[in-house]
């Protein structure tokens, strides 16, 4: 029994973590958001409450607890309680699978990729049950473009990723971010060219899949009232926008992870945990790996407020017109890649992956 | 009782308790969304049992797949959140005796099989990762997986290697093709002139 307490411990341990870090984080994210917003509409922002508001997003958490708790009479009751939760899951799980660190990882497996790409897929489902649950015909337009929507943008970000599998010759997300150690031409977006290319059309995706601007037409204000979480007030509303900032923080944090080095900050010369220990230097990798994903959260947020929304037909022709296509090639063209280099160069001159690393051999002129 | 026999429990009670929630609830929807939760049941087992790999696809494939296809399809029949099934009294006899057949030979499966030799071993220590790691390496193409005791139904076949990228790669060609396809019925078949 000694043994299922340790189980038990182990699994409790991260998962309190992990969601206290998704609470915290979206609060921070929200009083980013107006941050950000307000300085590019060239606007103050929140001031009042706290130093520069930063106080704001609980004022408006307190707010919304002591809000009534209204679920309309011709909503299905089961469904539209349940809605919140799915989304909120779908956006949690997969933060048990991305390492934070050299092993700080909640469940480490040879799969984490496909897990993770399978439980990604799950948060639509709360979309769509909330639309479909509130009994509105407006939730019921938003839950369905975002059902469509996320579907559709399923085919590049899975294709983007086994790009990167292709590169990586492994499905562990943790080996994947340790091939990229060193310095940041080691990252996987400096490999070759059409990793480079990838890396922006998975984001795009992953802005999509996160329905943040430009791609928000599940909740389409100017069309849709409010799409999916029209019906929805007080907590339950909170718990989809907990959702939402949670997995902007997923999609970044696996930018991070495939493309951008993952925890590594790519200007050390060494590991901090050789340099710091196991412990102290996995603090280090952590910090960096939040402040990195941080930033990727900001541009999505830049984004957001800098361009505007598509129309819906748009989105889709975006998706299967150009993205899907473009993913195509970067597959046969990263596939292709690692042949090609050394037969189009000069004898003398070789380049190759030893291990995950770039290594150039020059050899004598014969 | 173990952890493992409680979390056992625990989930198969959830996965039978929503597959009994299927098929009692009359609003198809309702019923839909416990599909998708028998499924996740199942799932669980998998993973609990050590199984990430099956645990994955049963999520990617059946959860994620077919239950966004079965709430399209239930969005597109149903005229409003309110709409029922009424279930009438000559399909309640065909599915009692379907079910009744089922469970039968279910029960008499179970009963003829013999366990010995049969160790349960749910589950795996955390840190046990080389059984995905192998799966994960062979579906990329980079490992020969080859399974430590010959399958029954390949024991006559010697040297037989099981290499999934070829299946791998088949298979998403077929996808490839079939999106195409779909795209190809699915699109205007004229062009429309706006200004004739």
């Amino acid at each position: 029994m000694a043994e299922g307490w340790t189980i038990l411990v182990q699994a409790t341990v991260p998962a309190i973590l992990l969601v206290t870090f998704v609470a915290v984080s979206a609060l921070f994210f929200i009083w980013l958001e107006r941050k950000v917003s307000a300085r590019i509409h060239d606007r103050l922002g929140p001031t009042r409450v706290g130093k520069f508001g930063w106080l704001q997003t609980i004022a408006d958490g307190i707010k919304l607890l002591t809000k009534e708790d209204f679920i309309p009479p011709q909503a299905d009751q089961l469904l539209f309680r349940m809605g919140p939760y799915l989304a909120f899951l779908g956006a949690f799980l997969p933060l048990l699978l991305l390492p934070w660190g050299q092993g700080v990882v909640a469940i480490e497996t040879g799969l984490s990729v496909f897990l993770l790409l399978a439980v990604m897929s799950l948060e639509v489902f709360g979309v769509i049950l909330a639309g479909y649950a509130s009994g509105n015909k407006w939730s019921l337009f938003g839950g369905i473009r975002e059902s469509a929507q996320m579907v559709s943008y399923e085919v590049p970000r899975t294709l983007c990723v086994v790009i990167v599998l292709m590169a990586a010759g492994t499905m562990n997300l943790s080996d994947i971010a340790r091939q990229q150690s060193g310095f940041f031409w080691n990252w996987f977006l400096f490999r070759d060219p059409f990793l480079f290319i990838t890396f922006w059309v998975f984001f795009t995706c992953g802005v999509a899949g996160c329905k943040r601007a430009p791609f928000d037409l599940a909740e389409a204000e100017s069309e849709l009232v409010a799409g999916y979480h029209t019906e929805y007030s007080g907590l339950r509303w909170s718990i989809f926008f907990m959702a939402e900032y949670g997995s902007m923080f997923v999609i970044s944090g696996l930018s991070c992870i495939l493309f951008l080095g993952g925890w590594q900050l790519g200007l050390l010369p060494v590991d901090p945990v050789q340099w710091l220990g196991q412990f102290g230097g996995n603090i280090v990798n952590v910090l960096i790996f939040i402040l990195k994903c941080w930033l990727l959260v900001m541009v999505m947020m830049w984004v957001r407020w800098t361009l505007p929304r598509l129309r819906i037909d748009q989105v889709m022709s975006t998706c299967l017109k150009y993205l899907v296509p473009i993913c195509c090639f970067c597959l046969l063209g990263s596939a292709l890649w690692p042949l090609m280099w050394n037969t189009l160069l000069p004898g003398w001159f070789q380049w190759r992956h030893q291990a995950g690393t770039p290594v150039v051999i020059v050899q004598e002129k014969p | 009782m173990s952890l493992a026999d409680f979390f056992f429990w625990c989930l198969a009670l959830f996965t039978a308790g929503s597959a009994v929630a299927t098929t009692v609830s009359s609003q198809i929807v309702r019923s839909a969304v416990w599909l998708m939760f028998t499924l996740a049941g199942v799932a669980g087992l998998y993973f609990l049992l050590g199984f990430e790999f099956l645990g994955a696809t049963q999520l990617i494939i059946y959860v994620g797949g077919i239950l966004v296809l079965v709430i399209f399809a239930v969005m597109l029949t149903a005229q409003g959140p309110g709409t029922r099934l009424v279930t009438k009294r000559w399909q309640w006899l065909i599915v009692a005796l379907v079910s009744i057949g089922v469970l039968a030979l279910l029960v008499v499966t179970l009963l003829s099989t013999s366990w010995q030799g049969y160790t349960p071993s749910p589950l795996h220590p955390p840190s046990d990762a080389s059984q995905s790691n192998r799966i994960a390496l062979s579906l990329l193409g980079s490992l020969r997986a080859e399974p430590e005791q010959p399958l029954p139904s390949l024991a006559t076949q010697p040297k037989h290697r099981v290499h999934y990228l070829f299946l791998f790669e088949i298979i998403s060609v077929h996808l490839l093709v079939v999106l195409i396809g779909a795209a190809y019925l699915a699109r205007a078949k004229r062009a429309r002139r706006r200004n004739p």
